[in-house]
Formats: C-alpha cells, sequence, structure tokens
C-alpha cells in the first residue's frame, strides 16, 4: 500500500535520528574520558546523513517532473570522528597530564551536544507525527468502501 | 452507459486530487525525514495551482483564439487543458538555503503542510463518499 | 466554470420505456437495440470488476497502490453491477407488461 511506502519513508528518519540520539549520548558519557583503548582522550563522534532513495531530480532543480516520486527517507552513512582538535587544559595533578602539565580532553562540548539532542528530538518527534498522518489518511480512505 | 456513469468532471477532478493528496504526503513524509540532512533540498507538490490555474483559462477561454497543430498530440495555443487532465507533479526547490550546510527544509512549514494535507485528504475522501452514494439513490431509487 | 454534475437524468435516459422499442433484432436508424445495450453494459461491468480485483490483489500484494483507489473500484464495481440489475429487471417487467396485455 503506498501509504504504507509513506511511513517507511518516516520510520527511516526515527532509525536515523535514534542513532544519532545514542551518538550524542555516547558523547555526553565520555567528555571526560582522557584514556581511551586506542590511547588519547575521547573523539567526539557525529552521524552521517544522506537521504536515501533515488536523486534523480538532485540532477534537474526547478524542472517539474511527473510521478513516481523517488525519495525513500534518509539512511546513516557513516559515524566519524571529530577531526577538531582536543582541549588541553592545565592539570598536572591529572594522572594523564604530560610533561608540561596539560592534559588533552575530549574535543566535547556540553552545549553543542545539548542543542543537537534537541534538534534530534524535534525531528524525531515530528516524524511520529507524518506517521500519525499516515494512518489518519488510510483510515479515512478506507471509510470510502463502507 | 456505465462509463458515463463515473466520468462527470468533478469525479475525476476529485480522484486526481486524492492521488496528489498522497504525493503530498509522501513528499512531506521525504521532506522531514532529511530535516538534518546536509545539503538536501526539499521538493514541492504542483497539483492545486496547476488546477487552478486550469480553472482560470477556462474562465477565460471562451472568445479565445486557438493554434493549428501538426501533430494531435500536440496541445494548441490557446487550447485549455480540461480540468480532469491536470495531474499532479514535483519539483525540487534548490535555490533556497535555510541553514549553513545548505538544507532548506522548514520544519515547522512542513508541520503545517503535513496537518493540511490530512484534513484535504479526509475531505476528498468524504466527497467521494458522499458522490458514489448519491449515485446509489439514483441507481436504485432508494 | 465547466464542472458538469452527476445527472441522475442521464441514468433516467437508460431506463425510460422508449428503451423498450428498440427491441430483439430490430435495429431501426438512430435507436439501439436491448442487446447490444445490455451487452456493453455487462461488458463494462466485467471490465470494472476486474479492476477491482486486480487492485485489492496488488494491495494485498503489497504494491503501491492507494487504498482510496481500491476503495473507489470496488464502489464503482458494485453500482455498475446493480445498475445493469436495474436496468435488466425494468426490461424484464415491461416484458411482462407487453405479454399481458389484452388484445
Amino acid at each position: 500500500m503506498e501509504l504504507f511506502r509513506t511511513m517507511a519513508i518516516s520510520g527511516s528518519a526515527l532509525t536515523a535520528e535514534r542513532l544519532r540520539l545514542d551518538v550524542i549520548a555516547n558523547n555526553l558519557a565520555n567528555v571526560n574520558t582522557t584514556r581511551t583503548a586506542e590511547g588519547g582522550p575521547y573523539r567526539r563522534q557525529e552521524v552521517v546523513f544522506a537521504p536515501r532513495g533515488e536523486q534523480v531530480q538532485w540532477m534537474y532543480p526547478g524542472i517539474e517532473s511527473d510521478p513516481p516520486f523517488r525519495g525513500r527517507g534518509v539512511r546513516v552513512v557513516g559515524i566519524q570522528g571529530d577531526p577538531s582538535a582536543f582541549k588541553r587544559v592545565y592539570d598536572p595533578g591529572h594522572p594523564d597530564a604530560d610533561a608540561t602539565g596539560y592534559v588533552s580532553m575530549p574535543n566535547v562540548n556540553v552545549v553543542t551536544e545539548m542543542v543537537d539532542l534537541m534538534a534530534a528530538t524535534r525531528a524525531y518527534e515530528a516524524n511520529v507525527a507524518a506517521i500519525g498522518a499516515a494512518k489518519a489518511m488510510a483510515t479515512s480512505a478506507l471509510d470510502i468502501g463502507r | 452507459m456505465i462509463d458515463r456513469l463515473f466520468s462527470s468532471t468533478s469525479m475525476s477532478v476529485i480522484t486526481n486530487a486524492l492521488a496528489a493528496s498522497r504525493l503530498q504526503a509522501e513528499v512531506t513524509a521525504h521532506n522531514l525525514a532529511n530535516v538534518d540532512t546536509p545539503g538536501f533540498k526539499r521538493t514541492e507538490v504542483l497539483f492545486s495551482d496547476r488546477l487552478a490555474a486550469a480553472l482560470r483559462a477556462q474562465g477565460g477561454a471562451r472568445d479565445a483564439l486557438s493554434g493549428a497543430v501538426t501533430d494531435p498530440k500536440h496541445i494548441a495555443i490557446g487550447d485549455v487543458p480540461r480540468l480532469e487532465d491536470v495531474q499532479a507533479g514535483t519539483v525540487v526547490r534548490a535555490e533556497t538555503s535555510l541553514r549553513p550546510d545548505g538544507n532548506n527544509v522548514d520544519l515547522d512549514a512542513e508541520m503545517v503542510k503535513l496537518t493540511e494535507n490530512t484534513v484535504l485528504y479526509q475531505s476528498l475522501a468524504q466527497i467521494v463518499r458522499m458522490q458514489l452514494a448519491q449515485l446509489r439513490t439514483a441507481i436504485t431509487g432508494a | 466554470m465547466e464542472i458538469n454534475p452527476i445527472r441522475p437524468a442521464d441514468l433516467a435516459g437508460a431506463l425510460a420505456p422508449s428503451a423498450v422499442t428498440g427491441a430483439d433484432a430490430a435495429q431501426s436508424a438512430g435507436s439501439v437495440s436491448f442487446k447490444s445495450l445490455l451487452g456493453d453494459a455487462l461488458a463494462q461491468v466485467n471490465q470494472l470488476q476486474q479492476n477491482a480485483d486486480t487492485a485489492s490483489v496488488r494491495l494485498a500484494a503489497g504494491e503501491n497502490v492507494g487504498i482510496d483507489e481500491v476503495m473507489l473500484a470496488m464502489q464503482k464495481a458494485e453500482l455498475a453491477l446493480q445498475l445493469t440489475s436495474s436496468i435488466r429487471n425494468k426490461l424484464v417487467e415491461a416484458y411482462q407488461d407487453v405479454t399481458r396485455m389484452q388484445i
């Protein structure tokens, strides 16, 4: 059913935003981790989103196309490390301080993570609403046959 | 005879409008799914504007001149598309940008479209149901 | 604005007693025979029922068909059948009226 496909589009967003929330939660949990398995402090992680489905229309913006519409939602193409520099904090007493007394702290900024968290939550809720809308449409279409 | 039963302009237009509304639901879902995708450009559905244009054109077409055609499939200049031939289409709006990464999906605008479209679809379904009920009354005399 | 409403009068034309005069083999100019009228109607009813069947099967198979399309197809098939059935009943009634006439 066509509305199932529409719901699947919204479903793909729920999965993607949920993964993003997990990554944010992990960043926040590791905001003070100075010692990781690979050595060095924790490096902030971020998700990379990309649209799913054929994007033929990408090539012809502004040109009107006829159905079928080929967008299929969103997917996570990868989780990558944030290449920005670690924070250097002066704390000679810290077990991981280097010779000059500085500790390299994770490049996680709590405020940034909270903003991302709110954006991800808002997107999640919007897509939940979209599924509800599709369901309402299907229900009223069934009434045509009543 | 049976084909004349369902060929009224309004029933055909409402059927096309229902299809357009389904397409709108899909397009809005796709836009909302990609609200956080870098560089994503939103898609729009074109139907109500096309229908409105056809209505206006019909209103003004009575004394209009009509062009000649060399192929039966061509639409002559001055010919007005029939209302029941207006179909939905989509277009990618790449010329705008809302955020530094190029994404131009306005979450609030899409949510409004979602609500409007749902109500529209429900109304169209209701209209179709009433059109069918009219036919049933005419046929069974009840 | 040129939107034609659904006119029950269009149906009344098919059900009117004047249809009786185009009986059986007689194909007088300008009038339509019962056979072809009913035959066409039945063919169209059959087509509509096939459309409805196809649409429902496609829905069950998870294909990309809208619920409103399926519902509409089924309603159209039902109404077409009802109309054809009404016409048939009227024709039979009219025929019986004619055979009952005292000469």
